[in-house]
């Protein structure tokens, strides 16, 4: 147990930041306006406005009561979270195929299952199915494999 | 009346095309198959399935998405059966007898009971939904700025209420699925908000990516390592699912209730099916003349949530399709694509397209039928489903996700947008904020700004104007009921559990 309750104070925190940016956004990058006739600015700094409050209200209760600790489960998030990123690293300059591999071989990483010639085994699954229904089905101006000398 | 038929003929005409039939058998076709496997969603299968639909007909498309959608449904039950593990939120309920029936070796039995359950709930919700939009469309008739603004509060504002002890944070989510809709060109002036100089953010962020981000790629994160079922799949005969004279007796009333409390809580902007499962399972536990054979494997507490959630799948569509207000997350999602594809939703849909409102409704007769055949004699390929193991699930899904958000705009921007959304629905996640209302608010937003100026300019700057209108102060009156009844029941939750927290201890 924690002495606060900090996954409230953190989430709270956030709140009032983001509702505080959002209404300091609007009301001096855009026009605010009247109410009889808004400018693009008004909505969304009361939306802000709005915002900061529902934080406080999360946020100070959270500071005078005990929290459960939460854990956070870093391995699946990083691994998947790294399998996007390589894909869109990837897809421009090699082709759906080679990112699509690229991905996966990194996304099974978030699990200790699979061995190495499993993984490049259902990376290449994947990657025929993309190919096949990206490619061969819908067509996409984007070629399946991308030869990097041309 | 005539006119009736003269929609249902119309209807079934759009709805038997050969292209649509084939939509709708691969939508409740998918719909089953994610709904029997834990770790996947309707939701998230939905959205994954957007960039195909615009290689489709507007209402091939939708009849596809719904398919999908009432088609979870019917597989739910099935790993709430034999696992003990909810394939779907709203079959968490039918697990609470749905398990014991299978360990009694009457799994059979049950999966039968769901799916005739289901099939009952589903129709009695399309025949709802068949004779109640052309009423509600005459109403929203009436319907101006004012009216549209308040009925959209009142759905963000059930929608956020109906997790207790949760509402703020489900208000917070709403206000920042709002801003998130705004992000773009602003339609009036042609200002660029929250843009910061990036050219693909001009137009705006799409549902797609919200959807693909916020919930396929955080469902992924958080099953991993969590929902290795491996099956222990046992056989299921046919002869197995036969129910005893004893069980046809005791089923018929509690479907029939249990189909019109669904019904009425899936037309309700906000509530949803899930929630409607708990209210049928309680009920039919209330009026049992024997309560205790309850969560022991009685076959009223497996039919009852079924019928249920089923009836307000169908029933949801109806604030959706009339009056172009989302109820759930789902229904947002179907909007959001409906929009996309250039439907303008709202109640001169049924006038203005009307092959395409009574063809989708129409296709869940169609639909239904369907999955009453996958479910029946073909249930054991879906409990074979169940054996397929995670790690080898989950890279697919990445790269539908991957590949699907890429083809969108062919912008690797996108697809890093996926990414920091998977991130922050995990840290969401974490931090115990619910994500629905997050989606809700960002398809109703920019609709919500556009009715709120207008209102404003025709009032000159006068908030008098929201209860002044009759309709307008009825929904808003209905949102301070509904908050004020949040905000007490969510005090008596915390208070029950300060004084039973010690006991546990």
């Amino acid at each position: 147990m924690h002495d606060r309750d900090y996954r409230d104070v953190v989430g709270g925190g956030v709140l009032i930041f983001g509702g505080a940016f959002v209404a300091l956004y609007s009301t001096t990058q855009l026009e605010v306006g009247s109410l009889s006739r808004m400018g693009p600015g008004l909505f969304p700094a009361a939306l802000g406005a709005l915002l900061c409050i529902f934080g406080a209200i999360v946020t100070v209760p959270a500071l005078f009561r005990e929290g459960a600790p939460f854990p956070i489960e870093l391995r699946p998030l990083l691994f998947v979270l790294a399998s996007i990123l390589v894909f869109g690293l990837t897809i421009r300059r090699l082709g759906v195929a080679p990112a699509v591999v690229l991905m996966t071989l990194v996304a099974t990483l978030a699990e200790r299952r699979m061995s190495w010639p499993g993984a490049l085994l259902l990376a290449a699954g994947l990657a025929g199915i993309a190919v096949l229904v990206f490619n061969v089905g819908l067509d996409i101006p984007v070629e399946a494999v991308r030869l990097p000398w041309r | 009346m005539e006119g009736l038929l003269d929609n249902v003929g119309l209807g079934l005409a759009t709805a038997v095309q050969p292209v649509n039939l084939l939509y709708c058998f691969f939508g409740v076709l998918l719909g089953t198959a994610i709904g029997v496997m834990p770790g996947i969603g309707a939701l998230a299968t939905m959205s994954l399935l957007i960039p195909f639909t615009f290689y489709l007909d507007p209402a091939t498309a939708l009849v596809m998405l719904a398919g999908i959608y009432y088609g979870s449904s019917y597989g739910g039950s099935t790993a709430s059966i034999l696992l003990n593990l909810p394939g779907q939120p709203n079959s968490a309920v039918t697990c609470l007898d749905g398990y014991p029936m299978g360990q009694q070796g009457r799994a059979g039995v049950a999966l039968f009971g769901t799916a005739i359950a289901s099939f009952i709930g589903g129709s009695i919700g399309i025949i709802l939904l068949m004779i109640l939009s052309p009423v509600l469309v005459s109403v929203a008739g009436q319907f101006r700025q004012p009216e549209y603004f308040s009925l959209a509060v009142m759905a963000l504002v059930v929608a956020s209420a109906i997790t207790p002890g949760r509402l703020v944070k489900g208000l917070a989510m709403v206000v920042v699925g709002i801003i998130l809709g705004l992000v773009g060109t602003d339609l009036y002036t042609g200002a660029q908000r929250f843009t910061f100089g990036s050219i693909a953010l001009m137009d705006g962020v799409t549902v797609a990516t919200i959807a693909m981000g916020l919930f396929g790629v955080t469902e992924v994160i958080t099953s991993i390592g969590k929902t290795d079922v491996n099956a222990m799949y046992r056989k299921i005969r046919f002869r197995s699912m036969i129910p005893t004279r004893d069980d046809v007796r005791r089923s018929w009333a509690p479907i029939l209730r249990a189909s019109g409390i669904g019904a009425f809580f899936g037309a309700l902007p906000g509530s949803g099916s899930t929630i409607s499962t708990f209210i049928a399972y309680a009920i039919e536990k209330r009026v049992s003349k024997e309560p205790w054979r309850f969560g022991k494997g009685a076959i009223e507490g497996v039919v009852a949530p079924e019928a249920a959630n089923n009836a307000g799948d169908q029933t949801a569509f109806l604030p959706t399709l009339a009056l172009g207000i989302p109820g759930t997350v789902n229904m947002a999602l179907i909007l959001g694509v409906m929009i996309m594809h250039g439907v303008q939703p709202g109640p001169r849909l049924m006038a203005e397209q009307p092959a395409l409102f009574w063809g989708l409704i129409m296709s869940f007769w169609v639909g239904n039928l369907m999955l009453l055949i996958l479910n029946i004699p073909l249930i054991g390929i879906w409990v074979r489903i169940l054996a397929v193991p995670y790690h080898l699930l989950y890279p697919a899904i990445l790269m539908f996700v991957c590949v699907g958000v890429f083809t969108d705009r062919y912008a690797p921007f996108d697809v890093f947008t996926v990414l920091v959304l998977g991130a922050v629905g995990y840290a969401m996640r974490l931090l115990d904020f619910p994500v629905a209302p997050l989606l809700l608010g960002f398809v109703l937003g920019p609709m919500m700004e556009e009715h709120f100026r207008r209102a404003m300019i025709i009032s000159r700057g006068s908030f008098s104007i929201f209860v002044e209108r009759p309709l307008s102060a009825a929904f808003l009156g209905l949102t301070v009921l509904m908050l004020a009844w949040a905000i007490w029941s969510g005090k008596r939750a915390a208070r029950r559990s300060a004084v039973e927290a010690p006991i546990a201890e």
